[in-house]
């Protein structure tokens, strides 16, 4: 096997999304078929280098010291691949949908392809400086992505997500100089790259580089405080919001973390300590922010935005469980969320283009004029509150049975907080649909009669998520053996 | 593997007959004839069922390491299996009348919940394990919901919604505790007597089954999570209340039985701050409800607060652990079910005939709908506890075993609370009962409007069921009755 085919998931969406920019305005229809092909071919590309197995890394760039720029495929970077390969599909198909009548097209779809290419760097990544190049660049191509209708809001939330980014990303370089400076070996090892002693002769500054790179990172992974540029940001188009708020962007920060935790420093040197403790509180404590805020907030996106906060902080409670369990249990939830919101936000773009409207108590009555979107909602509801066997509910399962062995007072408390949590988003996703089978306000029903249909492909988007949010519970058995495959050697 | 395709058709049935009556559209003639048949049907699958004496367990579906689905039947599925599918099919025929007052359109949609409900209660019935349970439980909820939105008048929404916040919040609370069951007991299987594991008897144990009991005591309208039930049952046509009190409420009492006695075992809560607490909040809950029954003037609001309350006498007998109590609450279940459903449809005939829905106007009634109201007269005779009839039989086992269980001052109160609460259950059904016969001369007799058949052969059934039930009580239902105590009491 070639390792330089390492590059191709890389480089065809970023020339793929390039050619896009500069084909003629009104070859809309060539257009979409160039981004849907390289975004096809990418998935074809990574699928290929999943299922055959590539292990041998590519350096693309050899700098001085042994610092280089270099691609590899590991277990977790399969895992995230795979995932993203899949949704990004499904996101452009809705995103042709959605995005027909609006303008800024060309610069819209270009960003939306490459970012998939950058993504899938973060994914192939194999050390912390490949991985951080990608993770700034992610920062830099998504900006258009959602200052994309050009309002003064949607520039003020690209400003805020960019200020956070950078900022978090600052922090975040001391970690990776420091890195580069005390581990054992530039690449990222399974089970991480500290040995004991380094470890012992340089605590303090370990600890306090571990903290502040957690945080650093923790901007795109949305944990209190460094979470408040995502729900601004939810002003961007829904593909944005759904697949690079919900998913990519987001999920990427998460990634980042797990390979700062399991790969670069390992669970032995920092279970126990107390900044287990102390960051333990802090994503229990995001949980718990994010679901009162999503309850508080009516704005719809608005609110997913605050659950998916909620959400994210329930993959680093397994992550920072520091256990076998724990990391699995995190990346079931890693998976199921991806499903899930994907579907929620889908599905909450199809109410809001339709509609018209925003707000989540605007929408009385409205279920009777477009049953699928809210149906696939209230299932997409069932399954993140925790209906017994859906997605939702097998991941929050297996991450309160990795608390509980862990044992620690810490996890005892995170699982208390996720069955508030879990209350808390029974209410606050179930509350709209059950809103929109109310029957409806006199003036409201001459809206909603006009009410254009929806686009197949925008139900496409809405159904599919939604159908495996329901069904994924019931074989996650498979995705547990894959996953717990993917992270062997870590342990 | 026969009894397997019994318990799945049983649940399947109803869930299908019910969404072919949402969907397809169909005259009013072929509704009634699919809603009964496939009652019916269930009904005589379910005794098949019970008939076949097997108890085996079988794996559905294997969802992740414990999370599976099974399904079994045991004593205690039997007798809450033929409950619900006779109170169903009653509930239905007398559905056939009294549907005939509400809108057309909404028949539909009311059967189909209806039927549906019936296929979950029954799934809960036949659950194997906590987990299933657990998912049948929560299914209950969601498809329970409708019923109670059924009028979609505001009152009945914000019912509905109080019904859905409380009864998930209930369920949370009870996975808590499910879940510190997982990591302390062998297994979520029911085996009667527990499976507790010999190092789980820890203090946050006692917490995880308190926690519990007070999450599935959502469902069966008890403190603290009891504000639901007497606004959400009346909120529902009449004989969805019927079904909401009598059986769907049931689900709540059957998921601690299961949890307390199934899983982790009478002896990890006995003598403990849990039992006597669980004791306490049982009290509390009877006589809070009887004292609110008495006070409230709405007929079918008055018969939810009773709910609240006999469901409490449910619990009482259920947190006394031993072979009295636990023989007591079974049998008050079923009687309750055949009393409570036999008055809910007393007043389901009450307001169909006349729309009069406060015991203030129900001045002569008697006179009018006589029948109807001899029904309503012997089923609050049972539910007081006059002997012989049947209230008196699981009354007298509970406050027996409330003396043997607690042999000082906490036994007498138990059954001076008993004793008050009878005496205002009296207080709040028999005025109905002598104001309805006995007007007074100056009153002036309206038009006789009894109810008809379709509503009489329920009630009648129901009245002389609970008549009869105390006295002549089949000998299998004893003898099952009595296994079960025998194996999971103390």
């Amino acid at each position: 096997m070639e390792r330089v085919f390492l590059l191709l998931p890389v480089l065809i969406p970023v020339l793929g999304g390039i050619t896009v920019y500069f084909i003629p305005k009104l070859k809309n229809r060539l257009a979409n078929t160039v981004a849907l092909c390289a975004v096809v071919l990418a998935s074809v590309a990574a699928w290929f280098l999943i299922l055959s197995g590539e292990r041998e890394p590519f350096v693309i760039l050899e700098m001085i010291n042994g610092l280089r720029l270099e691609l590899s495929l590991d277990g977790l970077g399969s895992f995230f691949l795979g995932l993203i390969s899949v949704l990004w599909i499904i996101a452009l198909i809705y995103a042709f949908g959605y995005m027909k009548n609006h303008e800024h097209l060309r610069m819209y779809f270009s960003f939306y392809v490459i970012s998939y290419g950058v993504t899938c760097g973060i994914a192939l990544a194999g050390n912390m400086l490949t991985l951080f190049f990608f993770y700034e660049m992610l920062t830099l191509v998504t900006i258009p992505l959602v200052i994309q209708p050009m309002t003064k809001l949607a520039k003020r939330a690209a400003r805020k997500y960019m200020y956070f980014s950078v900022g978090g990303s600052a922090f975040a370089f001391f970690g990776l100089v420091c890195l580069i400076v005390c581990a054992s070996s530039p690449d990222f090892v399974p089970g991480g790259a500290i040995s004991a002693q380094t470890y012992e002769k340089y605590k303090e500054l370990l600890d306090a580089v571990y903290v502040f790179t957690f945080l650093g990172f923790g901007v795109k992974g949305v944990v209190f405080p460094m979470c408040m540029w995502l729900p601004s940001a939810t002003v961007a188009p829904t593909p944005t919001t759904a697949l690079l708020h919900a998913v990519a962007v987001v999920k990427s920060g998460v990634f980042t973390i797990i390979r700062l935790t399991h790969y670069s420093y390992g669970a032995k040197i920092l279970s126990g300590t107390p900044i287990q403790t102390w960051l333990i509180l802090l994503v229990v404590f995001t949980i718990l922010y994010g679901s009162s805020m999503a309850l508080r907030e009516t704005h719809f996106k608005r609110r997913l935005a605050y659950s998916t906060i909620a959400n994210l902080s329930y993959i680093l409670f397994g992550v920072l469980l520091f256990t076998q369990q724990g990391l699995v249990a995190g990346l079931l939830h890693f998976l199921f969320h991806s499903v899930i919101k994907i579907g929620a936000f889908f599905c909450a773009g199809n109410i809001i283009t339709s509609t018209g409207r925003e707000y989540t108590t605007q929408y009385k009555g409205a279920g009777r004029y477009m049953p699928v979107s809210f149906i696939c909602f209230g299932i997409c509801g069932l399954s993140l509150m925790g209906l017994p066997y859906f997605a939702g509910f097998v991941s929050k399962w297996q991450l309160c049975v990795a608390a509980s062995a862990q044992g620690s007072a810490a996890a005892y408390i995170g699982i208390a907080v996720l069955l508030i949590s879990a209350l808390l988003t029974a209410v606050y996703m179930l509350s709209i649909v059950i809103n929109a089978f109310m029957p409806c306000r006199e003036e409201d029903k001459k809206d909603f009669e006009k009410m254009r249909r929806t686009d197949v492909r925008m139900l496409f988007g809405a159904v599919v998520p939604s159908v495996c949010a329901a069904l994924f519970g019931f074989f996650s058995s498979y995705a547990v053996s894959i996953i717990t495959e993917c992270v062997k050697g870590v342990f | 593997m026969s009894d397997l395709l019994l318990m799945l058709s049983a649940i399947a049935v109803p869930v299908v007959s019910g969404i072919a009556v949402g969907l397809i559209k169909m005259n009013a003639k072929a509704q009634k004839a699919l809603v009964l048949s496939a009652c019916a049907l269930t009904a005589v699958i379910t005794g098949v069922n019970a008939a076949a004496d097997t108890g085996a367990s079988h794996v559905v579906l294997s969802v992740v390491g414990p999370l599976e689905l099974t399904l079994c039947t045991d004593g205690v599925s039997k007798i809450f299996s033929i409950i619900a599918v006779v109170m169903w099919l009653l509930a239905a025929v007398f559905s056939q009348s009294y549907m005939r007052h509400e809108s057309k359109d909404t028949h539909p949609r009311y059967y189909a919940f209806l039927l549906v409900s019936l296929g979950m209660t029954l799934g809960m019935d036949f659950a194997g394990d906590m987990i299933t349970a657990y998912l049948f439980y929560e299914l209950i909820t969601l498809t329970t919901f409708p019923l109670v939105l059924h009028s979609m008048r505001p009152e009945a929404i914000r019912a509905a919604k109080k019904y859905l916040f409380y009864s998930v919040a209930g369920g949370f609370m009870a996975l808590f505790g499910i879940f510190f069951c997982y990591n302390n007991c062998s297994t979520l299987a029911f085996t009667a007597g527990g499976s507790l594991l010999p190092q789980g008897g820890t203090g946050i144990m006692l917490v995880a089954v308190f926690v519990a009991i007070l999450g599935f005591g959502a469902k069966a309208g008890s403190y603290p999570l009891h504000g639901w039930l007497p606004t959400a049952h009346p909120e529902a046509p009449a004989p969805a209340s019927a079904l909401l009190s009598g059986v769907i409420a049931k689900a709540g009492v059957l998921a601690i039985i299961r949890i307390v006695f199934y899983v982790v075992g009478a002896d990890l809560i006995a003598g403990t701050w849990v039992q006597y607490a669980w004791t306490g909040v049982a009290l509390l809950t009877v006589f809070m409800g009887s004292m609110m029954a008495y006070r409230e003037k709405l007929f079918k609001k008055r018969l939810a607060y009773s709910t609240v309350s006999q469901i409490s006498y449910v619990l009482l007998g259920l947190s006394l652990l031993n072979f009295g109590g636990v023989t007591g609450a079974l049998l008050h279940v079923i009687f309750h079910a055949v009393i409570k459903c036999g008055l809910f449809l007393v007043a389901g005939a009450i307001i169909c005939k006349t729309g009069l829905t406060n015991i203030d106007d129900y001045t002569g009634i008697g006179k009018r709908m006589p029948v109807t109201l001899w029904c309503f007269t012997i089923c609050s005779l049972a539910l007081i506890g006059i002997p012989p009839l049947s209230g008196f039989v699981s009354k007298w086992y509970l406050a027996s075993a409330s003396l043997a269980e607690y042999p000082g001052a906490l036994g007498w109160i138990c059954v001076a609370v008993l004793l008050v609460s009878a005496l205002l259950t009296a207080g709040y059904l028999l005025p109905v009962t002598v104001r309805g016969f006995f007007p007074g001369n100056d009153y002036k007799t309206g038009e006789r409007c009894e109810a008809d058949a379709y509503m009489l052969v329920p009630l009648i059934i129901l009245a002389v069921a609970a008549a009869l039930l105390g006295i002549f009580i089949p000998d299998q239902l004893r003898s099952l009755v009595y296994a079960i105590a025998g194996a999971v009491a103390l």
